[in-house]
């Protein structure tokens, strides 16, 4: 019986990759409600909401060994009731179908923002830390609930291998995550007198811990980060973009407006992330798993100096 | 031509720090044990470069200012190491001579980080200054992660109570915290015991209106021979001479899970130390200014 890996949200850049780096060595099926244009041959691709009962057909069909869950909407300017639906009735739809199929391994990509920035966080946020991310910013509820839902089948289905990720910033040539966005965007926004360290990380290095989660068939929350931090306007600058301190007395209104007219893709509500640091401590997967990151910071930077002029030409 | 003349400024100063300092501390700063990026920065956000800067004012506070003069120093040795003072005189100048202490007159340097208060980072421009110059907020994942990475950390355990504490009492230990003990204990980190003595002179409280200071929203409000009557001038530290005294390790290998009465024990047993080096340092001492 043929095995295969589904992944849901295959449809985005992120979702793309993964199944080309995952398709030459497993079974790929693609869950995602968008179309999968240039599709390779060997990924069979379903055009389903993940909310919808039809997507039972897929478990009923085929021999689901693991499902890799990136179907989550990020994007704040996709409204709170179609986030908050979307990514908790679909991640909740996805699980049960995975428990009563007796799916082995379930995978969720979360994401090291859920723990919040905060002037007194531990530099370094364990996984054990509390999920602060909705007190101050509340446009992450939803995915501070999606992850807590992921959780509480640890114990709901503890013969299903069920691992959260959460990463910090994921950057790559084609992505189009929030990082990506900030930068790429007209106007890039800083607030004067903050400068906090951040963690980046390559695409390729969290595709290589997904895949030794899979293989060493590990259980539990990870968090991933690069090698190494930075301070977020050496990155600017080292990236070759010119940013736009904004004095911390106007800082809510100018967000505001700027966000308002489309000039920056940042959430005025997400303004903490360039005052206060939300790095992760990733010691539990580089002592579980062996995991290093193989990307220097420089070498990061080199790729998104490149992926954001082909964007300005 | 901003580059040229940041570039002219930069290397006066340099000429000028050499000069008044009779060292490089740009080598100084080489020899710092602290692993830093390709980019220059440690984990936490403490960039050694830095300190090239700070370093001409704060050699000339410390060295004919308060003329401090420092004792057993070669007492620390070079590993993760806790140092554990007296604090007073309102106003933290005795962290400061310290770590200038360590910087300038240890060989080779240690930088020592100190732990700020949880509201420095939501200051503009002071939160990237304590981070560049290798200060950490509070917390005790912070001090574990450090110390775990060989570097060594300046501790108050008396806190505010110390600081704040009236002339009258004035040498006398206050009450220990004991998170220091156990994060010594989790991380098997030595403790140093650091007598300074004058700090207690350099702005004597007669009274505290703590009241008072609450409206003002701070942690205190001391009445000193200058304060309130001449402020802002009357803030600052009279130039009494500092002395620093830097005591022998002491190792404490029970687990952080033990009983209590072992850890109660180990505190008690630093604060004794610490109490007779302070004793002791004020013996020996023969002025208060020279």
């Amino acid at each position: 019986m043929k095995e295969y890996i589904l992944i849901s949200g295959i449809c985005g850049n992120f979702g793309k990759e993964l199944a080309a780096y995952l398709h030459r060595e497993h079974k790929i099926i693609g869950l995602d409600r968008r179309e999968f244009s240039d599709r390779p041959k060997d990924i069979i691709h379903f055009q389903l909401d993940i909310r919808r009962k039809k997507i039972e057909e897929i478990f009923r069909k085929y021999y689901i060994k693991m499902v890799i869950h990136l179907n989550i909407i990020h994007n704040p300017r996709v409204g709170s009731k179609e986030h908050y639906e979307f990514n908790l009735t679909g991640t909740s739809n996805l699980l049960e179908l995975s428990l009563k199929y007796k799916v082995p391994q379930f995978i969720f990509l979360s994401s090291a923002d859920i723990y919040g920035p905060s002037p007194d966080n531990p530099l370094f946020i364990p996984e054990s830390h509390q999920l602060y991310g909705s007190k101050n910013i509340p446009i992450l509820r939803d995915l501070v609930e999606t992850d807590l839902l992921v959780q509480s089948y640890f114990w709901k289905a503890p013969s299903m291998l069920t691992t959260i990720l959460r990463p910090c910033h994921i950057v790559g040539m084609n992505i189009s995550n929030g990082i990506m966005q900030y930068i790429r965007s007209k106007i890039v926004p800083t607030v004067a007198g903050f400068n906090p360290m951040i963690q980046i990380m390559h695409i390729r290095d969290l595709f290589r811990a997904i895949e030794m989660i899979m293989k060493n068939r590990e259980r539990g929350i990870f968090n991933i980060s690069g090698q190494d931090q930075i301070p977020l306007l050496t990155l600017l600058k080292e990236i070759g973009i010119t940013h736009l301190p904004i004095l911390p007395l106007f800082e809510k209104t100018t967000f505001k407006a700027l966000f308002a007219a489309g000039l920056t893709s940042l959430h005025p509500e997400q303004v903490d992330f360039l005052k206060y640091p939300c790095m992760v401590d990733d010691s539990r997967i580089r002592e579980r798993l062996s995991f290093l990151p193989s990307y220097k910071i420089s070498d990061i930077i080199r790729e998104i100096r490149l992926a954001t002029n082909i964007n300005r030409l | 031509m901003k580059n040229l003349l940041a570039k002219r400024i930069d290397s006066k100063l340099k000429k000028l720090t050499s000069e008044v300092l009779g060292f490089d501390i740009e080598e100084k700063i080489k020899q710092l044990p602290t692993p830093v990026n390709e980019f220059g920065y440690d984990p936490f956000g403490f960039k050694p470069e830095t300190l090239k800067y700070a370093a001409l004012p704060a050699y000339i506070i410390y060295r004919y200012y308060f003329r401090v003069q420092v004792f057993d120093i070669e007492n620390v040795p070079d590993r993760n190491i806790m140092f554990v003072a007296n604090h007073a005189g309102q106003l933290p100048f005795d962290g400061f001579l310290i770590a200038a202490s360590l910087l300038l007159e240890k060989d080779p340097p240690r930088l020592v980080r100190s732990m700020v208060e949880k509201w420095a980072p939501t200051l503009p421009f002071v939160s990237t200054f304590f981070a560049r110059t290798g200060q950490i907020v509070g917390t005790p994942e912070n001090a574990i992660k450090l110390l775990n990475m060989k570097e060594s950390l300046l501790v108050f355990p008396e806190g505010v109570k110390g600081i704040n504490k009236t002339f009258d009492k004035r040498y006398q230990l206050q009450e220990f915290g004991t998170g220091f003990m156990k994060i010594a204990m989790a991380t098997k980190t030595p403790i140093i015991p650091v007598a300074v003595i004058g700090s207690e002179e350099q702005q004597p409280s007669f009274a505290n209106l703590k009241k008072i200071g609450a409206i003002f929203g701070m942690p205190a409000f001391p009445i000193t021979p200058t304060f309130p009557w001449l402020f802002p001038v009357g803030i600052l530290p009279y130039p009494v001479r500092y002395r620093i005294h830097f005591g022998r390790p002491m190792t404490f290998t029970e687990s952080p899970e033990g009983d209590e009465d072992i850890l109660m024990r180990n505190v008690s047993e630093v604060r004794s130390t610490l109490q007779s080096m302070i004793y002791t340092g004020l013996k020996k001492r023969k002025s208060v200014f020279w």
